[in-house]
């Protein structure tokens, strides 16, 4: 009797990896570029000094750079059960975090780690028992689950304003980074039906766009994201 | 006195005034001086923002003229295109920072931080300097940096506060942003100092200084004094502070008054700016309080200038002062001391006779009132003179012009002289004090002019009949004269009494056997000439008057033992005799009446 379960067993296995094989071979790439507005010059800063900042005399301001702070999701036209990834990492790099927003799927395990050289004290200002308390010290790291989709945490130490990682948790395994020139990569897309958001900092922009990756093996898809001028507004 | 009344009155309202205005004026003058400070806390507040400014902007020059070096920018090129930063880097960027800050000329910083364009910190120099590699990428003051702009900022790092400058790191060829570089100058105890030096003056005068102390919180940073006051108070100032722009604190925030040990200050509190707001970074401008005046410290305070002529209006002071004494003796003279004068000088001529009464039309107020009631007084005396008279003429008859009247008779006394021409008698509704009055001060004596009315008992001034002497009991037929009505009551005149040898009283009797003791005996031609005349029908008449005399005491009620005929007609002879010598009357005749249920006998001079 063992013996034939551990054969079901292993049987079934074998299926799945062949199936996820198979599906490996038929999932696409998404690739694309973010585009964005001209900006209007930079961002006011957090805080100012007794002096109001001033331009050098010799280079042009570098204008503001939105795309460290987006992120592109493709969520499918049908719901389906998403297994999550085993771990995310958010590093703290001294006086931010080495992303300052990330994406994380429900249910998918963040590891916060202290990288830089000064022990930090984090919260989430959404969800206050999203993170262990304590102190996280140099070289230490906390952990936590995201256990809900759709939900955005604001993650920061009270005594540092400046020092602020946004974790926005979303329900598909397809999201990625931006470079600074807005582009992004998302491969192992099945075949289907899909839209395409961006997240901006702290709230989703719109219009959604909607992605269709045929079947066929390694196929690529290549879209363009307009952002609408108002984006940094949070509508 | 009215007017002087109206001045007193006037005076002591403005002492009130002066004394209240005395008392007030030091609040007012210590809430202009607690004004006064509070406006030197915000301009020394005012002042040192300014003067933090003035930092900031020679700093952020500073931090410009560093990040030109070209040394700076080819070691942060470099590092910028490196993925990993290593240590041999570092070191080579840490030896250029540390030899840029001993460059500096003056302030040089305390640290330096050298930032690659991926926000990544290449060395630090002067503090921390084995730390690298780490991202300062979003601090507020690096982004700006490494986005081109020069700007300060105030960090705290482990507890310290610094000022900061950061400026970007330029490449020449090709012109591009290489980085950035931080530098940092801690707020120390010089510091301090050096933005309370206008506050000095040239030593000699304290006026305006203040003092001046950065916080953390609860944590001093520096001071330019060692005093330590209380940071709770100004912990609950900066936190009750809401405007966006941290310099407007030092005019819209209340000075707070602090202690430290057993002294005193006032203080306002300035929030600082950047990122070190978040960490409550704060600066605090105090002063010692000042002393609460009062009546006393405010005299104490008055210096010698202040009393000086051109500072003080003694002329104008002086003149008032003469000006209200003056005023106050004019009144005092003129409604106090001539009217008493007057009234004096015209009572003198009173008692010495030159004026019958008051001018009362002279005198005003209560002077004029003090003349009414006299004059009121003696018109009243006047009155019971003339009625006396009027009793006596009624008693005796009218006395013709040169005869013995009842004046005439009482006035011949042994005090006055016989010869005196009579004066003619006063108006009734006046009162003379001359020698004419004599008789009305007889008529003190009681004597019931008129017999039909007995006497009523008399004021103070009536003195106790003398007692009757004791007469021995003597069969008489009652021969009363009628009543001639009901006594009349006379009121004595305030007449000091003479030494009356001779008293005519309704107790003939008694007043005979009072004045035999001391009286002389009449002289021997004057008792001579009428004794022969009377001899035959004195002893008649005195024995008619006896027995009347004895038939009235028993009628009486009185006991007549011890009074014997021998006696009674002694007494009446010597009555007589000394009666006609004083009058020069021609007879004397006796009358028996009762008065006061007593019997008592009266002697009238006969003229003709």
């Amino acid at each position: 009797m063992p013996r034939r379960w551990f054969t079901v067993l292993v049987a079934a296995g074998c299926g799945v990896v062949v199936h996820a094989a198979a599906a490996s071979v038929l999932a696409g790439t998404v690739t694309g570029r973010v585009d964005v507005p001209a900006t209007d010059g930079r961002e006011s800063s957090l805080s100012r000094g007794y002096l109001e900042p001033v331009d050098n005399a010799i280079l042009p301001i570098q204008p503001f750079n939105p795309m460290p702070l987006m992120v592109v999701v493709l969520e499918a036209e049908s719901p389906v059960d998403v297994v999550a990834p085993p771990q995310a990492s958010y590093d703290l790099k001294g006086e931010s975090f080495a992303r300052p927003v990330i994406a994380v799927v429900k249910g998918q395990e963040v590891v916060i780690r202290n990288l830089s050289f000064m022990p930090r004290t984090l919260a989430a200002k959404e969800d206050d028992a999203l993170i262990p308390k304590g102190t996280l010290n140099v070289t230490g790291s906390k952990s936590f689950r995201v256990a809900e989709a759709n939900k955005i945490y604001t993650i920061g130490d009270p005594a540092v304003p400046h020092l602020i990682g946004r974790i926005v948790s979303i329900a598909t395994p397809h999201h990625s980074l931006l470079d600074r020139e807005g582009r992004f990569t998302l491969d192992n897309v099945p075949a289907g039906t899909y839209k395409a958001r961006v997240f901006f900092r702290d709230h989703w922009l719109s219009p959604e766009t909607a992605v269709t990756m045929p079947g066929g093996n390694r196929a690529k898809v290549e879209i363009r994201i307009s952002i609408p001028a108002d984006y940094r507004v949070s509508k | 006195m009215f007017f002087s009344k109206i001045w007193l009155f006037l005076l002591t309202l403005i002492a009130g005034a002066a004394i209240t205005v005395a008392l007030l004026l030091p609040r007012p003058a210590e809430r202009a001086h607690v004004l006064g400070e509070q406006q030197r806390l915000a301009v020394g507040c005012g002042v040192v923002n300014i003067l933090l400014a003035d930092n900031a902007r020679r700093r952020v020059d500073f931090a410009r003229r560093f990040a030109r070096a070209p040394e700076l920018g080819k070691v942060l090129y470099e590092a910028s295109a490196a993925d990993q930063l290593d240590e041999r880097r570092m070191a080579s960027a840490r030896e250029i920072g540390n030899r840029l800050i001993s460059s500096a000329k003056g302030d040089a910083p305390d640290f330096a931080m050298l930032i690659d364009t991926r926000g990544r910190v290449v060395a630090r120099a002067k503090r921390d300097e084995k730390d690298f590699g780490d991202l300062v990428a979003g601090r507020p003051l690096v982004d700006d940096a490494l986005a081109g702009l020069v700007r300060d900022d105030l960090w705290v790092i482990d507890n310290t506060l610094y000022l900061v400058a950061g400026a970007p790191v330029m490449g020449r060829e090709p012109l591009e942003y290489l980085g950035a570089v931080v530098l940092g100058h801690r707020v120390t105890t010089e510091l301090t100092r050096s933005f309370t030096e206008w506050s000095r003056g040239d030593g000699k005068s304290q006026r305006f200084h203040v003092e001046l102390a950065v916080y953390l919180g609860a944590d001093l940073m520096a001071s330019t004094t060692p005093v330590a006051i209380d940071t709770a108070p100004m912990i609950r100032a900066v936190s009750g502070l809401s405007d966006r722009d941290v310099i407007r604190d030092c005019q819209l925030n209340q000075p707070l008054n602090l202690k430290a040990g057993k002294e005193e200050y006032s203080a306002v509190v300035a929030r600082m700016p950047g990122e070190a707001q978040s960490r409550q970074a704060y600066f605090t401008v105090f002063i010692q309080r000042p002393t609460e005046l009062g009546v006393v410290a405010s005299t104490m305070a008055i210096r010698k200038s202040d009393l000086s002529p051109s500072s003080f209006p003694w002329p104008l002071l002086s003149a008032g002062v003469v000006v209200a004494l003056l005023l106050g003796i004019g009144l005092m003279v003129l409604e106090a001391d001539r009217p008493l004068r007057r009234l004096a000088r015209e009572a003198s001529k009173l008692a010495t006779g030159e004026i019958d009464r008051f001018a009362e039309d002279r005198h005003s107020g209560r002077f004029g009132s003090v003349a009414r009631n006299v004059n009121i007084q003696i018109d009243r005396v006047a009155r019971v003179a003339k009625s006396a008279k009027q009793d006596l003429d009624q008693l005796l008859g009218p006395a013709p012009q040169g005869s013995l009247g009842t004046i005439d008779l009482l006035a011949a006394g042994p005090s006055s002289s016989g010869s005196m021409p009579a004066s003619p008698p006063p108006p009734p509704s006046e009162f003379r004090f001359s020698h004419t009055a004599k008789p009305a001060a007889a008529l003190d004596l009681g004597l019931p002019l008129d017999l039909s009315r007995p006497p009523e008992p008399r004021g103070p001034v009536a003195r106790p009949r003398p007692p009757a002497p004791a007469i021995p009991e003597t069969p008489f037929a009652p021969a009363m004269p009628p009543p001639l009505g009901k006594p009349r009551v006379l009121t004595p005149p305030p007449m000091p009494i003479q030494a009356q040898p001779l008293r005519f009283d309704d107790d003939i009797l008694g007043a005979v056997s009072q004045s035999t003791s001391s009286a002389a005996s009449p002289p021997a031609e004057t008792v001579a000439a009428p004794a022969g005349f009377f001899d035959s029908a004195t002893d008649a008449t005195f024995r008619d008057v006896y027995s009347q005399f004895v038939a009235a005491k028993q009628a009486c009620g009185e006991s007549i033992s011890g009074i014997t005929f021998d006696k009674f007609a002694e007494k009446l002879r010597r009555n007589r005799d000394e009666l006609m010598s004083r009058t020069g009357c021609r007879d004397v005749q006796f009358r028996v009446y009762v008065k006061d249920g007593k019997a008592a006998l009266k002697a009238t001079p006969v003229r003709d």
